[in-house]
């Protein structure tokens, strides 16, 4: 009867688990947004200088593409007249292919310059000149180049804006640039860097 | 040699229910007793326990009671008066039966009854069976005659339960030795594997089936849940892969806007596939707890007050019986 009776105990706890256990493990959202063009995830503020993706998995020896973006919000009223972006890069890891002009460089007479003269550094102009000198309008995110790179080893590599800054979104130097039409430098308070890992 | 003993066995035992007519393809029907001196609801209760005697024998196919009083009714027929061999004959045409049962129980004193019962042939309009027998008892006692006579008129033995109850009395120790006590710990065993089980064991119907109506809407809902859920998933998935390659900031806030409303109604489904699931166990636990704790329900005619107060007719005298379990 004992013998029984732990039999039955042990398949009501059995039961109890089983429905007790009835239920779905559901991740946090807010730690599946991430993507670097989302506002949301901007924590110093805008405009901001960012690749996106900023994650790459990428093959030994196959090239690969990365985006860079201009963010500002999507109720701003500044208006941009060029941009400056210059971006480190390990030489030994990877090798610069070519840039290409992105959203900024297609008005009506655009100015778009790749300076990668020296090695592991490329410096990206982006002039916008209209006939009505008005610039270029940035409530939304602006695609500026798209740069393609070659995986030359394994291992991880940053692609990162050149700049100096301590932990708290305090920018110290930095060689990127952010103007108005009237030449007026607009400081650009974040960035966002891509991580490149080649295997 | 042990093959051929084995096929005249066979034969033998086939033989008996074929020479008296038994052919499990013949269709009977039941009609209830007509009350005479006892309550219409006690008569009809009687006759049901005579139909599941008679499906016990498994002599005969027999036909419900809903499905009988529904055929009658459509055809016209709302009360059934009359218990006679022809009128039975007349019913058993209506409703296209090879056989009908009818009687009549009647409360001739406080502890005598009678029993009349005709089994009637409908195609040849013949009595295969006519029985009127006297019960000195209560109502239990007629229940244990009229279940032997449901065999009896299958011409077949009852079983041995039946014939000791008759012999010795429903409540003698022996006679309920033979019957399984329905113990708490068999109905929790039961509530154990399904719920509402053990109270049903136990006599108590009504809970029991609550139990298990419970129960079944809990689960039916708590799947019902997670097949939103499940629904639900791929289509967050797929909104999740449309943020992450949105360039375009309204496109972002119009994904991140899509996601927020699908987090909330999944999160809804789960808590929902949760409270259901825990109310499925809670079910579960309040019927092993009723299983064994409730009171044993008895069947009305297996029992009655030990000590009776009885008129002997046929001696004219009142008396006092009683009987100790």
């Amino acid at each position: 009867m004992v013998f029984f009776m732990k039999k039955y105990i042990i398949l009501s706890i059995f039961i109890l688990f089983f429905f007790a256990g009835c239920q779905n493990e559901v991740g946090a959202l807010e730690n599946e947004l991430d993507n670097p063009l989302d506002m949301t995830q901007v924590k110093c503020g805008l405009p901001a200088l960012v690749f996106s993706p900023n994650h790459y998995d990428v093959t030994v020896g196959v090239t690969f593409n990365t985006d860079i973006y201009l963010m500002d919000s999507t109720e701003s009223d500044r208006w941009y007249g060029g941009v400056k972006a210059v971006v480190n890069y390990n030489p030994n890891k990877l090798e610069l292919i070519q840039v290409n002009g992105g959203d900024y460089s297609a008005g009506s007479a655009p100015l778009f310059f790749a300076n990668d003269s020296t090695d592991g550094r490329i410096e990206i102009i982006s002039i916008f000149v209209s006939s009505d000198s008005s610039g270029f309008n940035a409530s939304s995110n602006i695609f500026l180049a798209e740069i393609e790179f070659l995986s030359l080893s394994e291992g991880t590599d940053t692609l990162a804006f050149e700049r100096r800054e301590n932990d708290s979104c305090m920018i110290t130097e930095t060689a990127c640039e952010l103007v108005d039409p009237d030449d007026q430098l607009i400081f650009i308070q974040s960035y966002g860097d891509g991580v490149v890992n080649a295997k | 040699m042990k093959y051929r003993s084995f096929s005249i066995y066979l034969f033998l035992l086939h033989l008996n229910p074929l020479m008296f007519g038994q052919n499990p393809d013949n269709t009977i029907a039941v009609l209830d007793f007509k009350p005479t001196g006892i309550e219409t609801r006690q008569a009809e209760k009687m006759t049901e326990r005579l139909r599941i005697q008679l499906n016990n024998t498994g002599a005969a196919k027999q036909m419900n009671r809903k499905w009988i009083y529904n055929v009658l009714k459509r055809e016209g027929i709302k009360k059934i008066k009359c218990i006679s061999v022809e009128c039975t004959a007349d019913f058993g045409n209506t409703l296209e039966v090879n056989y009908v049962v009818s009687g009549e129980i009647i409360k001739e004193a406080d502890s005598t009854f009678i029993i009349d019962i005709n089994m009637v042939h409908v195609p040849t309009r013949l009595a295969k069976k006519s029985k009127r027998i006297e019960v000195i008892g209560d109502l239990g006692d007629v229940v244990v005659e009229l279940e032997i006579l449901a065999w009896n008129m299958m011409w077949l033995n009852p079983p041995e339960i039946l014939l000791a109850k008759k012999r010795l009395g429903r409540h003698d120790p022996d006679v309920l030795a033979m019957i399984k006590p329905r113990t708490r710990e068999e109905a929790l065993k039961r509530s154990m594997w399904f719920p509402g089980r053990g109270s049903i064991y136990r006599g108590n119907i009504l809970p029991g089936c609550t139990f298990i109506g419970l129960e079944l809407t809990f689960i039916g809902l708590a799947i019902n849940s997670q097949l939103k859920f499940s629904e639900l998933k791929p289509d967050r998935e797929w909104n999740l892969e449309k943020y992450r390659a949105a360039t375009v900031s309204d496109s972002i806030q119009k994904y991140i806007s899509i996601l927020d409303k699908i987090d909330t109604k999944m999160k809804k489904e789960n808590n929902n596939l949760l409270t259901y699931s825990i109310s499925a166990v809670g079910i579960w636990a309040l019927s092993m707890a009723h299983a064994y704790y409730a009171e044993k329900r008895i069947d009305e005619f297996a029992s009655s007050f030990p000590l009776k107060l009885t008129y002997e007719p046929l001696s004219n005298r009142i008396g006092v019986r009683w009987y100790f379990l």
